[in-house]
């Protein structure tokens, strides 16, 4: 199972994920992330992948597909600090550079409105 | 060698502990937990792949690993199922290995399982037959990424053979 506790700043949200992203539970946050798309005046959600203790193919499947409908909707899934392990899965599946990566909270407070 | 066998029923709500279980036997036999990423992550891509695709939509079936630990040397992986086995899931005929792959195109929302096995086994092999179908993965680990103290192995609720 999956938990995502929700941080809104405007348009735009942080979503931190805890536990697993996997096929257990991908297509639950797909649905989640799709929601948050959906929310009047959110251009960006921030997916934070710090508390994220494993992801496999179906959970970057998941991202992939969160990500394609945010930018058909002219919106961004922006991923924040994923550990080692999950930018490693993303580099072996060749899904490097696919996903806006923020890498610290400088880069999260560059981001957010004052 | 070392050999441990796990089984359990292939579903989605199940799997992830059973290879949790399987990576920290893997584990134990690593200097550092973090080395277990690798032989956790293919073992968790050809277990979803049973779970996915081996028994007919809204059904399951058994699930088996079968471990073999060489310390030293590397882990031999068998994922084996008892449903529709490589037809769902072919694998060349000389099994898998990374250049032989098609890419998949950037935008998919699946099937980077394969791949993701392919580029981190040393070899993959698959096989059907009476005990099942079989995908085999063979990974070499280097002499430093073993455990240099005594290895104590607490067999609790695994059972090897």
């Amino acid at each position: 199972m999956a938990h995502l506790e929700l941080d809104d700043h405007g348009n735009i949200l942080v979503a931190a994920l805890t536990g697993e992203l996997t096929l257990a539970n991908a297509t639950e946050v797909r649905t989640e992330l799709e929601r948050l798309f959906g929310r009047k005046g959110v251009s960006d959600v921030v997916l934070d992948l710090g508390a994220v203790s494993f992801m496999d193919s179906s959970g970057l499947g998941t991202l992939v597909a969160a990500s394609t409908k945010a930018r058909s909707m002219g919106r961004r899934l922006l991923l924040y600090r994923p550990t080692p392990e999950a930018v490693h899965t993303m580099e072996t599946a060749q899904l490097t550079g696919f996903f806006p990566i923020l890498d610290d909270e400088e880069d999260l407070l560059a981001l957010l409105p004052d | 060698m070392h050999s441990y066998e796990f089984t359990t029923t292939a579903q989605r709500e199940t799997y992830r502990p059973f290879v949790r279980g399987v990576a920290a036997t893997m584990a134990a036999y690593l200097a550092s937990p973090t080395l277990v990423h690798p032989l956790e992550l293919v073992t968790a891509e050809a277990c979803a792949n049973v779970v996915r695709h081996a028994y007919p939509e809204g059904q399951t079936g058994p699930l088996r690993v079968r471990l073999r630990v060489t310390p030293r040397v590397g882990v031999e992986i068998s994922v084996t199922d008892w449903g529709r086995g490589c037809a769902a899931c072919p694998l060349p005929p000389g099994g898998l290995a990374g250049p032989e792959l098609p890419d998949v195109p950037e935008g998919a929302t699946s099937g980077r399982g394969l791949r993701i096995i392919a580029c981190l086994c040393d070899a993959v092999t698959g096989e059907t037959g009476p005990d099942g179908n079989t995908l085999h993965l063979q990974l070499a680990i280097p002499e430093e990424q073993w455990r240099t103290s005594n290895l104590t192995i607490t067999e609790t609720s695994l059972s090897r053979r």
